[in-house]
């Protein structure tokens, strides 16, 4: 089903306002850019075909941040099933060379140390401290409970200050 | 073994590190257009056929024309390899006609730097352009302390004047000139026209600090530490105790309120705090304050706290009528220098410093309330990092107004916006701010 002409245009003002927003959370939780984008525009494309009411959400962030943390799972499975056959080694943060130099180097150590962590570890790292949800709200968008993210949250950091530890 | 302190500061520079790595992105982001829903689609095709190749001429100009002001842009604010860039940098563009939430004022009050203490300037946000100026009664001298209502419509400005004053009795010496501070109003119309300025409620003694006029106008909160101060080492006879305060006043009864802030926490018991911005919240009934008290003379101010004040407690000490917003923590990445609370009482908006390696870095925060979460809304320019940034906030809270070195700009969302001109509203002292939006 086709949205019609109002919901089309207040999906379109949400891709306009939140495309950017999302597709730099993708970013980080993927690692790659063109990815991000590509799983950002499925998610776009995928309400527009079905005709989903973003109108109808008085906040459509948390529908969409789900929908986008989905689709880099998706995309992470099927880079795990290639990597088995072909390791890939992406370069993070997913910034070109130009923009990785904008960084200080503490940050690039932080966000090297953040891209050697399991995805789910990076996943809540990623709301926690970039989206800045409540423990709650990275339970019910990732579908785990509070507990769960409480205490991936504590490993993900300790592993994450082991790490810068050791850069030193 | 990995400490909770350790720990604490991990967080911290992960938040910074994502949201550093984010700006970066989003200023790519900015270079990059999305190109608009057309409207009337059938408009292209009514087109005439010898218009394509000069419209497609005229792209190329555009774009010709659009890279070089980004080039000059970025060579101008371009941060070194440690630097990262400030969010959404990019050309000056007018104002969205339509988006989320409010629409920005559309009309802010500063001053030009060449008249800066006798003259009010009014001005368009969408291209900085000067609408009106409103001069100040002769001998009145602007102290800097300039604000807007909620309506956006209404400004404020403190301003002084001399008077001879007595020296107070056994204190020696020759009669000096005293300050006599005066408030005055003005509204503003729908073209930017200023009406007339007119003085309101009672004289105050001495010079004030940064001003904030309650949401609907009717009364002046300010920062009084310098109350009593009429020249180097005298005191005016009949003048005010001396002692940091903060006053509100009430200018349909001419009745002001103070509150005195000797301690506050959550400063060390018998150490005396120095309040700095005010600002109040939407309910006009509560005073945001920040204070500092002195721990480190030199390099950033590492000791500095917020609190809600409630107003109509009637005066007396600042301490039993308030409550602790929040408080720097004690290893800050971003040490929090000004804040103002955002009109809902969720966030605070606030200018930081970080230390480098090669000096200090400037920057604009938003922090939510009461988690102390942050995120940088804006970071100076490299070649401007000893350069602080003036800032200001309108009634709504959701858009920012940003004046670092040449550079000038509003932000809503993130998202950064430069002014057509660059900013001539600068500071005349730490902590006051001299823009009103």
């Amino acid at each position: 089903m086709k949205p019609s002409g109002s919901a089309a245009e207040s999906l379109a003002e949400v891709f306009r306002c939140r495309r950017s927003e999302l597709v730099r959370l993708a970013a980080f939780i993927l690692g790659d850019r063109p990815a991000a984008e590509d799983v950002v525009q499925d998610v776009f494309l995928r309400m527009h075909q079905s005709g989903d009411r973003l109108a109808d959400l008085d906040d459509p962030l948390p529908y969409l941040r789900g929908a986008v943390v989905n689709g880099c799972r998706s995309v992470l499975r099927r880079r795990l099933l290639i990597g088995r056959h072909a390791g890939q080694d992406r370069p993070y943060p997913p910034l070109s060379a130009e923009e990785a130099m904008l960084l200080s180097e503490d940050r690039r150590q932080v966000l090297a140390a953040l891209a050697h962590l399991p995805a789910r570890r990076r996943e809540v790292l990623v709301l926690r401290y970039y989206a800045g949800l409540s423990e709650a709200e990275i339970a019910s968008t990732l579908g785990i409970s509070t507990g769960t993210v409480k205490s991936t949250a504590a490993r993900g950091l300790a592993a994450l200050a082991r790490a810068l530890k050791e850069s030193r | 073994m990995i400490t909770q302190d350790e720990l604490a500061r991990t967080a911290e520079r992960l938040r910074d590190a994502l949201t550093a790595a984010a700006d970066v992105m989003a200023e790519r982001d900015a270079a990059a257009v999305i190109p608009p829903v057309p409207q009337r689609p059938g408009r292209l095709r009514r087109a005439r056929a010898w218009l394509i190749p000069l419209a497609a001429a005229a792209c190329v100009v555009a774009v010709i024309a659009a890279s070089v002001l980004l080039t000059t842009n970025l060579a101008r604010t371009s941060p070194s390899a440690s630097q990262p860039a400030h969010p959404g940098a990019s050309i000056c563009k007018p104002l969205p006609a339509t988006g989320p939430g409010p629409a920005p004022p559309r009309f802010y009050v500063t001053t030009d730097v060449a008249v800066r203490q006798i003259q009010l300037q009014v001005r368009r946000t969408s291209d900085c352009a000067i609408t009106s100026v409103v001069p100040l009664p002769a001998g009145w001298l602007l102290t800097g302390g300039i604000s807007a209502t909620a309506s956006d419509r209404t400004f404020f400005a403190a301003a002084f004047s001399a008077k001879s004053c007595p020296v107070q009795a056994g204190a020696g010496g020759l009669s000096s000139a005293a300050h006599e501070t005066r408030f005055f109003r003005f509204a503003v119309n729908d073209q930017g026209r200023a009406g007339r300025l007119t003085m309101v409620g009672p004289p105050v003694a001495g010079l004030v600090g940064p001003i904030a006029a309650s949401p609907d106008g009717s009364r002046i909160a300010f920062n009084a530490a310098d109350a009593n101060f009429v020249g180097p080492g005298k005191a005016c006879a009949g003048g005010e105790a001396a002692g940091a305060a903060i006053r509100v006043i009430d200018l349909a009864t001419g009745k002001i309120r103070t509150w005195e802030t000797s301690e506050m926490p959550p400063a060390p018991a018998g150490t005396g705090v120095t309040p700095h911005e005010v600002s109040w919240m939407a309910d006009g009934r509560t005073l945001a304050i920040s204070y500092v008290w002195p721990t480190n003379p030199y390099g950033p101010q590492l000791s500095m706290a917020v609190a809600a004040l409630d107003t109509t407690s009637g005066g007396g000490s600042l301490r039993a009528h308030s409550h602790v917003l929040w408080s720097q923590p004690r290893k800050c990445v971003f040490c929090v220098q000004e804040a103002l609370v955002s009109p809902d009482g969720k966030s605070l908006t606030a200018t930081a410093i970080q230390q480098t390696a090669h000096g200090y870095r400037n920057a604009l925060l938003r922090i939510s309330l009461p988690s102390g979460r942050y995120r940088v809304l804006y970071e100076s320019p490299a070649e401007a990092n000893s350069t602080s940034i003036t800032f200001t906030q309108d009634g709504s809270g959701q858009h920012v107004m940003v004046v670092s070195g040449a550079q000038a700009g509003w932000i809503r969302a993130g998202t950064l916006v430069l002014l057509r001109a660059p900013g001539s509203a600068l500071q005349f002292s730490p902590g006051i701010t001299t823009i009103a939006w």
